[in-house]
């Protein structure tokens, strides 16, 4: 019993720290501290850097939008004129030939009613 | 004997693709658009207008144009309806500068179903023919082929219009009225 007792007072009992011991832990304390602080700080950096990436893509991606539309704009402006154009032409040739056909100088036949046509001369 | 039945053969299916062809033609011309590509004397001439406008450039186009003045308005409200503006103009410098011939090919592709509804000669030998291709009660497309000694036109507008509103746009777009009294010189050449 009393070695029982014995062997659990030395096993139990109040040992002096190793040499350096506290020294070891406060480095270490230290080192996880400081890897703590880096990581935070590379978070930080990668946080930011993707927010600056976030906010350029916007950016391009509005940039980019604003263009097509201004070069959309330009063609549909283009096409309008050209529009202008073809119908001016189409409505030019249309009016002379319907005062053709109400009788100037010339020889008009004129379908417009589906059936055969009338001709007229005004030579 | 194996010759023969080989010519034979030979212009047997050169008849069958002629066949072909002539049938083609005219629809070319189905749905109201014919084909103008082979109309070409920009080599030759000294002015040419040349519009293709169709798709999504005509939709935009109207859409542009709804944004705009009244008149731009009036023409957005036209085009619309229409599913495609070919133009070919050709002004020369002299007469005799086009051939017959090419006006004929135009011509052969608006098929029956076509109503030539104008058909105007005058002693300057200016030739305008209009056709429309009705389809119920609208007009689903028109073929204006003006013909003068030194200039050639042909307008194909496909799909529906109104043929008054297009006569009334003549004194729009700030160009004054052109052509109307034929006693006046129309367009300076004659």
């Amino acid at each position: 019993m009393r070695n029982l007792e014995r062997g659990l007072q030395s096993a139990l009992g109040r040992k002096p720290a190793p040499s350096g011991f506290a020294d070891r832990v406060l480095e270490q304390l230290d080192d996880t501290r400081a890897r703590r602080r880096r990581r935070k700080s590379l978070t930080a950096i990668v946080s930011r850097v993707a927010a600056v990436l976030l906010v350029g893509a916007i950016g391009l991606g509005a940039w980019m939008q604003h263009q097509q539309s201004v070069r959309e704009m330009r063609e549909a402006e283009a096409a309008s004129v050209l529009v202008k154009l073809a119908l001016h032409i189409a409505s030019e040739k249309t009016n002379i030939a319907r005062e053709q056909l109400s009788g100037g100088g010339s020889s008009a036949t004129s379908n417009r009613n589906g059936g055969d046509g009338h001709e007229t001369t005004n030579d | 004997m194996e010759e023969m039945d080989m010519r034979r053969r030979t212009i047997e299916w050169a008849v069958a693709a002629l066949v072909v062809l002539a049938t083609s033609l005219p629809a070319l011309a189905q749905g109201g658009k014919i084909d103008l590509s082979r109309l070409d004397y920009s080599a030759t001439a000294v002015e040419t207008v040349e519009v293709t406008l169709d798709g999504p450039l005509l939709r935009m186009a109207a859409k542009f144009m709804r944004g705009q003045d009244s008149d731009d308005r009036e023409i957005a409200s036209m085009i619309e309806t229409l599913q495609g503006i070919y133009v070919k103009s050709f002004t020369f410098d002299g007469p005799g500068k086009w051939t017959a011939r090419d006006l004929a090919a135009i011509k052969a592709q608006v098929g029956p179903q076509w109503q030539r509804i104008v058909n105007v000669k005058n002693r300057d030998g200016e030739d305008i023919e209009i056709y429309f291709l009705p389809k119920g009660d609208i007009l689903d497309g028109i073929v204006i082929v003006a013909a003068e000694p030194s200039e050639l036109t042909v307008v194909n507008l496909v799909g529906h219009i109104d043929l008054d509103k297009l006569s009334r746009l003549e004194n729009q777009f700030g160009i004054p009225e052109m052509g109307l009294d034929p006693s006046k010189d129309v367009k300076g050449k004659k």
